[in-house]
């Protein structure tokens, strides 16, 4: 439990940086110069989606593994 | 029509080839011959597409964010005054002014990005074990390695950027200190590899597994050259002995008597004899997978 109560820590922390830099880039995006100063934008905020999605699916993989060992333990006993 | 049967035979003893097992940290690695050969010949396309993509006029917001930030670092290390300007020509949009100096261009090439497209190529493209619990979470351990190389390709050009820049502005060349100093930041591509290992062990496996595949063939001859030769004449040449038993060359004499010694066969010349009662034992070893490895039970 401890240890799920870790990973959901660093999930969470995860999650939070992506946030944080989806908005970082929105307060960079205005005051860009470059012509096409919105592709930033247009490539980063996809790929901050997907990585997002990453994450997620990584605390979906640890609930799994941990639901595992408690349903073999619970088996044991 | 006699090409047509052998190729067939070739092709099905292709399909009954039992594919290696690469044991790496707990961990089982196989790998298909499909996704090895699309990581060789699909890595460097999309590497270099991925270049391509960043180098069109329309992402050249990446040389503004580098310039701009290179010349926030300057001044802040530095005190330059230097300032990054919009003055598009060509492949040129950005320049560094640097107070009492000529300014420098700037391209795609020096954000650094065709090293991250390079490894990005690798990353994506390494290949998947077999192996439903060794690819697992391979997504998760793949997009760590993009982020991690990405973020140090990232800050090292910009420190290599730093040092040129204020060497520059103390007075050198820009001839001299540009392409020496980029050649020897590239050093850190090392350490990529090696962070690389650590979470894609696939990268380095998937190579040694293809030297696998290629040299299986060649030993699975050695192995029938020797059992035939041991099936006519009792013996076996020492030379083709060594390579199936992976010994050094160095220590070869000694570790074969002693081998043989163990096994009760008799050296002679350049040949191991192989007495008659132990004539199919011999064989038997020989054809095993690990040949001469007796199974613990």
């Amino acid at each position: 439990m401890k240890q799920l109560i870790l990973k959901k820590i660093i999930i969470w922390s995860m999650l939070t940086i992506n946030l944080l830099f989806a908005f970082v880039i929105g307060l960079t995006i205005p005051m860009l110069e470059s012509e096409s100063f919105i592709n930033f934008g247009i490539i980063m905020i996809p790929l901050l989606i997907i990585l997002n999605y990453i994450i997620l699916d990584r605390f979906h993989f640890y609930l799994k593994h941990t639901n595992e060992r408690n349903d073999k333990n619970n088996a044991e006993t | 029509m006699r090409g047509m049967i052998k190729t067939m035979q070739k092709l099905k003893e292709w399909r009954n080839f039992k594919k290696p097992i690469i044991e790496y940290n707990e961990k089982k690695y196989i790998f298909s011959v499909k996704s090895l050969l699309l990581f060789v010949v699909a890595a460097p396309i999309l590497s270099y597409l991925i270049y391509l993509f960043f180098d069109l006029r329309i992402n050249y917001w990446l040389h503004e964010i580098v310039v701009k930030q290179t010349v926030y670092f300057l001044n802040l290390f530095f005190n330059m005054n230097s300032l990054a300007q919009f003055a598009p020509s060509g492949r040129y949009d950005w320049r560094f002014l640097i107070p009492g100096r000529d300014p420098i261009y700037f391209e795609t090439f020096c954000t650094g990005i065709q090293a991250i497209c390079i490894f990005a190529g690798i990353i994506i493209f390494t290949p998947h074990s077999q192996d439903s619990k060794t690819k697992e979470d391979i997504v998760w351990r793949k997009t760590k390695a993009l982020i991690v190389s990405s973020i140090i390709f990232y800050i090292v050009n910009i420190i290599r950027m730093l040092i040129q820049i204020e060497l520059y502005y103390i007075g050198y060349e820009w001839n001299d200190i540009h392409i020496s100093i980029s050649a020897a930041s590239s050093f850190i591509a090392a350490i990529i590899v090696i962070l690389m290992h650590k979470w894609i062990p696939e990268f380095i496996l998937s190579i040694i597994y293809t030297g696998t595949l290629i040299s299986e063939p060649i030993k699975r001859k050695r192995k029938v050259m020797v059992k035939e030769m041991v099936e006519k004449g009792n013996k076996a040449e020492l030379k083709a002995m060594r390579k199936i038993l992976r010994m050094k060359k160095k220590s070869f004499s000694k570790e074969i008597s002693a081998w043989s010694e163990e096994f009760g066969y008799n050296i002679d010349g350049n040949y191991i004899f192989i007495p008659n009662e132990r004539k199919t034992e011999f064989i038997g070893l020989l054809m095993q997978d690990k040949p001469f490895k007796k199974e613990i039970k």
